[in-house]
């Protein structure tokens, strides 16, 4: 407790001298100042915070009750003690009232007086005393107050930074390839980091360190955008194979190697020289791009932030890897698609074919295919499929289905034994449809299996029909398959296809019928690429392809009975092909058989010596040019395609076979290869009656 | 599309036949070559070529006869080739002089008597 200090009040001299007296004797250690009137005591008691007031009530001037009231208003924590004659109740009463602490009677009972004062200054300076905690508390509050302000804030910050980070993660992750990946990393480490400037590359090295600067193996991003203008792609990816390079972690590195970069980055401003560099590295540690960050001088990036990019070099590794992943299972799903899809169709005479594919934009490849196969006997298979399911497996199954079709239809099987055979071949996962097609192109028939695949269409004069008949999907077992046969009128166009044709997303099936149809019906007589190329783009008006389509269409055109054009592969395998041809001409032509049997074994002659000088062992053509006029049949073989120096003399039983048979025959070497001219004047034919 | 010929080969009472149907070319020539020969043993009294169910032969077909013929008479065993009279073959192999080489009968039972005659 601190020294009380006590001021007393009194007109009376007498009185202001015995009652300090007492106080100093019965409580010592208090400090008592005395005042003669009100005045000069209300100075005094502005000026020190007493711990008690002892005052006359009775005094010239103001009294004792007007100097009670001031104190109330001036400090009304100070308790006032007031001085009374004896008998006077009433003054007592309104000082209580008044507010005054006591009142004591005159004459002063000292040790009532002593009490009274002692309470008052106890109470006093309890009061005091709870003031300062209170304030102390109040204080401690405020400032504890504050701090939890300060901790929610960096909290704040601290979720704000992580959900940013998240929302980049998510962004990078949800990127499909490689330069959507670098695009979002770029956006996302300036808005984190407020750099003014960010590069990203993505180093497709297959884990060689050694091949690190090689341009063509990096993609990069800038933000913004305008400053792939001022930085040059080689300054970028020296910069990017440096950081790669090192052992070290995200590091700043040596202004000098960012010379480039600074200029870039400040635009006109002056350089830049708060750059910070990381690489991204993958799970083995080996590199997979970087990241560079600038900001203008004297902004440096604040460890807090630092910390943030790296977070964010993690995730970039993490989607970098998963697009590396992904594009090589994609690359060898695609790759192995495409090499299961024929690079040429077939050149048939009186036969026009053509055929699509186009790859959906959807992640993985499908299981489309298609094929168009010369079987032994001359008719033509035509087979479209797909396997259900995506990506490497489906393309797998896929070749797997289209080897076997190939090896058995080649084999002459019919539709319904290569479909049960097909079965046998497939597991139980697999659920694939297809349409095998045989077409005699001589008599137009057709045998066919459907295995629940939408259904061929057929356009010819009596407009658009479907090929009706079907069994279940491949993979559904103890099936007995029945082939279905149909006769196309002259001039009809086959169509098959795959789902994707039909199916847009919000549609019914029926509408894609509809359209397919309404197309078909109008340009049913236009040229076959034509025909196909409008099919395929109402499939894709107002959207894009999300399945692959795959569709081939097959026309049978009569062949001219003047003029035949065969262009064959010059591969020994391609004779009968050719004999078979020649031999529906003539017999079109109406050419006796005795004769067509003669021009059939001299034109083969000639073809069997383009094939026998073919240079190369698959990639030669041989074409075979036959005209019909006034009766004198003329046939032109040469071999085409490649250059060669002319063969030699004609040697053996050929030549002579060939004049024997024909009667003119005429060796011509030229520039691009041999041409064999021969000319035979028909005994009968039906166009020149007898 | 292939050229598509069949090789079967009978034996009737001890002089084997070799009977080809379908169609010979460049294609398939040597293969059917490498067969025949592959089937004649040297303790035969010699072979009988029928060509009955060949309905086209090019000229490496009947490069194909020569060459046996040739190979049958350095091993000293005979050789006949049958076809029907009216074959559009028979035409081909008169056209190049075949049957200066090798007698052409009109059918393996012909062949067979002829061989047995001793000729």
């Amino acid at each position: 407790m601190t020294t009380p200090r006590v001021l007393v009040v009194d007109d009376d001299a007498a009185l202001l001298e015995a009652l300090p007296e007492t106080i100093r004797l019965r409580m010592p250690g208090t400090v008592v100042e005395t005042c003669g009137s009100t005045a000069p005591a209300l100075q005094q008691i502005a000026a020190v915070d007493y711990d008690a007031i002892v005052s006359d009530i009775k005094m010239p001037g103001m009294d004792g009750l007007g100097l009670l009231s001031q104190v109330r208003a001036l400090r009304p924590d100070t308790p006032v003690l007031l001085i009374t004659g004896h008998g006077e109740h009433d003054l007592a009463i309104r000082s209580l009232r008044a507010g005054a602490y006591d009142y004591v009677q005159k004459p002063i009972d000292r040790e009532y007086f002593v009490a009274s004062l002692g309470r008052a200054i106890q109470v006093r300076q309890l009061r005091r005393q709870i003031a300062d905690q209170q304030q102390a508390l109040s204080h401690h509050a405020g400032s504890l107050e504050e701090t939890v302000q300060e901790r929610t804030t960096e909290l704040r910050q601290t979720v704000e930074q992580l959900r940013a980070l998240t929302d980049v993660a998510a962004a990078i992750h949800a990127a499909r390839g490689a330069e959507e990946v670098l695009r979002s990393v770029v956006d996302a480490a300036c808005r984190l980091s407020g750099a003014g400037l960010a590069v990203a590359g993505f180093y497709r090295g297959d884990n060689e360190a050694a091949a690190l600067a090689d341009e063509h193996r990096w993609a990069i991003a800038m933000a913004p955008e305008s400053a792939a203008l001022r930085l040059a792609r080689e300054d970028v990816v020296r910069i990017f194979a440096a950081i790669c390079a090192g052992e070290r972690g995200p590091a700043d590195l040596p202004e000098t190697v960012f010379e480039a970069l600074s200029r870039a980055a400040a635009n006109g401003e002056g350089p830049w020289s708060s750059f910070f560099a990381l690489p991204v590295r993958g799970r083995l540690g080996q590199p997979l791009g970087a990241m560079i960050l600038a900001r203008p001088t004297g902004r440096a990036f604040a460890p807090e932030v630092r910390v943030q990019l790296e977070a964010l070099a993690l995730q970039v590794a993490v989607a970098l890897e998963n697009t590396l992943l992904y594009e090589r299972a994609r690359g060898t799903a695609e790759t192995l698609q495409r090499s299961l899809l024929p690079e040429r169709l077939p050149e048939i005479p009186g036969v026009v074919l053509s055929a699509r594919y186009l790859p959906g934009n959807h992640e993985a490849v499908g299981g489309d295919w298609y094929d168009v196969l010369t079987l032994p006997n001359g008719h033509i298979g035509l087979v479209i499929g797909d396997v259900a399911g995506r990506g490497v497996w489906a393309a797998a199954v896929m070749g797997q289905l289209r080897n076997a079709l190939r090896a058995y239809a080649l084999e002459g099987n019919p539709p319904a034994l290569i479909a049960e055979r097909l079965t046998r071949l497939v597991d139980d996962r697999t659920m694939a449809t297809l349409v095998y097609l045989v077409v005699d192109p001589e008599t137009r028939a057709v045998r066919y299996l459907n295995m629940g695949h939408l259904p061929p269409l057929i356009v010819g004069p009596d407009g658009v029909t479907r090929l009706h008949g079907g069994a279940p999907p491949l993979g559904v077992r103890g099936i007995v398959y029945r082939e279905d046969t149909a006769t196309l009128a002259p001039r009809s166009t086959i169509l098959v296809y795959t789902d994707g044709l039909m199916e847009v997303r919000g549609r019914s099936i029926d509408d894609g019928f509809a359209r397919v149809t309404d197309v078909l019906r109008r340009y049913g007589n236009a040229p076959v690429d034509d025909l196909i190329d409008r099919v395929l783009a109402s499939a894709l008006e107002g959207r894009t392809a999300e399945d692959d389509i795959a569709l081939v269409a097959l026309r049978l055109a009569p062949l001219s009975p003047e003029r035949l054009d065969i262009r064959l592969p010059a591969v020994p395998a391609s004779l009968a092909q050719m004999r078979q041809t020649l031999r529906r001409w003539l017999k079109s032509a109406e050419v006796g058989s005795e004769e067509s049997y003669d021009i059939m074994t001299a034109i083969n002659e000639a073809c069997a010596n383009a094939i026998e000088h073919a240079y190369g062992p698959t990639d030669g053509l041989f074409e075979c040019e036959v005209a019909l006029e006034d009766g004198v049949l003329t046939a032109i073989v040469r071999d085409i395609g490649r250059w060669r120096s002319a063969r030699g003399q004609y040697r053996g039983h050929g030549i002579k076979l060939m004049e024997a048979l024909m009667g003119e025959v005429e060796v011509v070497p030229g520039p691009t290869g041999t041409a064999v001219q021969m000319r035979k004047r028909l005994v009968r034919t039906g166009r020149v009656p007898v | 599309m292939t050229t598509a010929v069949e090789v079967r080969m009978t034996d009737e009472a001890g002089i084997p036949v070799a009977a080809l149907e379908g169609e010979i070319d460049l294609a398939n020539a040597a293969e059917v070559r490498s067969q025949i020969f592959g089937m004649v043993s040297n303790t035969a009294p010699g072979l009988i070529l029928d060509l009955s169910g060949v309905s086209y032969l090019d000229s490496r077909g009947v490069q194909l006869i020569l060459e046996l013929a040739e190979r049958l008479k350095m091993r000293h065993l005979k050789f006949r080739v049958a076809m029907p009279e009216k074959s559009l073959i028979r035409r081909i192999l008169l056209l190049t002089h075949v049957d200066a080489v090798v007698p052409l009968d009109t059918s393996v039972d012909q062949s067979l008597a002829m061989m047995r005659e001793g000729t």
